[in-house]
């Protein structure tokens, strides 16, 4: 079984290199959908190019929205989850269901803020928050993503 | 009641205002990262839950932690302007670039951030008159769209029309309309701002400071209205700084590093006079270093110019 249906959306950033690094960690860990939303200056004409580059050479897939709503407009994901901190979520990821849900071929969305303190509670509404129960204090959204990844290929190994 | 959030708060000028105009509204939150600018709103508004901090590590929800879950029915901002201000000469040359490129311009979204995420019944963003151009509202419309307010209005008011005794035009962002008050055909004096200043009772912020001492000998010799500094701006403009008052007239833009030569003394003014100069009354009192003082006064926003958008609301909420 594959990621072939995850979908890992970076949200609202103006650095360059971490729109870059998202793709890198993605693409290195074996995701290859990935999605970016409400970029902005360096972000958006320097870092979706190069990040273009890399998703591209590697076979995988890059789209980039305005926002969130038009990611679920033109998806229509069967969940979608925000990793936020563990203040702003009362679940931790749950990786089995995840796993379970990816396996009977569901889309699912995994939204990431590019910024302190990441998304706002609007946007959170559009989905669950959910957190990474091994962080203990913030961490940026590059570990966050990596830490996920990492989490969800173990959960599809145990449940093959 | 209506609550009040102040983001980007300073030293409460732009809060006091509302509390002035009527015992309705109650600031319940207020956050800036200069402690001694919050160190003087609780000198003046003790009742507020202060939060010294950088805005952008700071959630929606960490703001309703703070006011007890109570989510806000109006949310006043005022955000950094140099980013945008035609007297800064490191200004980036592109719009864009000013509020999405630029660090301090970016906090300006940050306020909308929370405005939209808060959703308060009114909001009013104050900036310079920069904010207003063609290109800027396209932008600032643009972070809006998918918010609940369908109308912003860049509503520019001119402090000098409203009975403040200097020259200010600012923009403030805002859901409602702020109608202008026609220009007044002898707006506010220097001499009339410093009008019973010369007394013997004690006067906060009054203290009378040494002048540059590059500046002593000049000083005597300044005519009224000529400065003892220019720089160059954004663009071709030239600024001025340690401009002479003419008592008859209102004084030029007070701004944070604004110093201004009385009119009659040949001295620098005080931190109360610069605080006369932009209608702020006696009693809110400026805490902090000389430089923070005139500082909190010259970035902030002329209380009644805020006691007359309080006046707006009140207005709105009666029709």
């Amino acid at each position: 079984m594959s990621l072939q249906n995850l979908f890992m959306v970076f949200h609202n950033s103006h650095s360059r290199n971490a729109v870059k690094y998202f793709a890198d960690t993605c693409i290195g860990l074996g995701c290859r959908n990935i999605i970016y939303s409400k970029l902005s200056s360096a972000a958006a004409s320097i870092g979706i190019p190069e990040a273009q580059k890399t998703i591209f050479k590697s076979g995988g897939n890059l789209l980039f929205f305005s926002d969130i709503p038009d990611i679920i407009e033109i998806f229509n994901p069967n969940l979608i989850f925000f990793l936020v901190p563990q203040k702003f979520a009362n679940e931790p990821v749950p990786y089995a269901n995840i796993a379970k849900e990816l396996q009977h071929d569901k889309k699912i969305l995994i939204i990431i803020g590019g910024t302190t303190p990441g998304v706002t509670r609007k946007e959170l509404d559009l989905g669950k928050g959910v957190f990474l129960e091994e962080v203990i204090s913030d961490v940026n959204p590059i570990t966050q993503t990596a830490l996920f990844l990492i989490g969800i290929k173990k959960a599809i190994q145990e449940n093959e | 009641m209506m609550k009040i959030v102040d983001l980007f708060c300073g030293g409460g000028g732009y809060a006091y205002g509302f509390l002035m105009a009527n015992p309705i509204f109650e600031v319940i939150f207020a956050i800036d990262i200069d402690y001694r600018a919050i160190e003087t709103y609780k000198h003046n508004i003790p009742t507020t839950h202060t939060l010294i901090e950088d805005i952008r590590n700071v959630h929606s929800t960490d703001i309703l932690k703070c006011t007890g879950e109570k989510e806000p029915d109006v949310i006043i901002a005022s955000p950094p302007c140099e980013s945008f201000s035609s007297a800064n000469p490191g200004r980036m040359r592109r719009e864009y670039d000013q509020l999405y490129s630029d660090e301090i311009g970016r906090l300006f979204l940050e306020a909308i951030r929370i405005i939209i995420d808060l959703e308060p019944d009114y909001f009013f963003i104050e900036n310079v008159a920069q904010i207003a151009s063609f290109e800027m509202k396209k932008l600032v419309k643009y972070e809006f769209k998918r918010s609940k307010y369908k109308k912003i209005y860049f509503n520019i008011l001119r402090a000098e029309n409203f009975g403040v005794p200097s020259i200010r035009k600012r923009v403030f962002v805002s859901n409602i309309e702020i109608p202008q008050k026609p220009s007044q055909r002898t707006s506010k004096t220097s001499q009339e701002a410093f009008e019973s200043l010369q007394t013997d009772r004690f006067i906060a912020n009054h203290e009378i400071m040494p002048s540059p001492k590059n500046f002593e000998r000049k000083i005597p010799h300044l005519p009224s209205g000529v400065a003892l500094v220019y720089f160059k701006g954004s663009g071709r403009k030239t600024y001025r700084n340690f401009v002479r008052l003419e008592k008859n007239k209102p004084s030029p833009t007070v701004m944070g590093k604004s110093r201004f030569i009385h009119f009659e003394e040949h001295r620098i003014c005080t931190v109360r006079e610069h605080a006369r100069l932009m209608g702020y009354p006696d009693t809110f009192e400026f805490l902090g270093s000389i430089e923070s003082q005139y500082n909190q006064v010259g970035e902030s926003v002329p209380p009644i110019l805020s006691e007359y958008i309080a006046q707006r609301i009140l207005l709105a909420l009666n029709n």
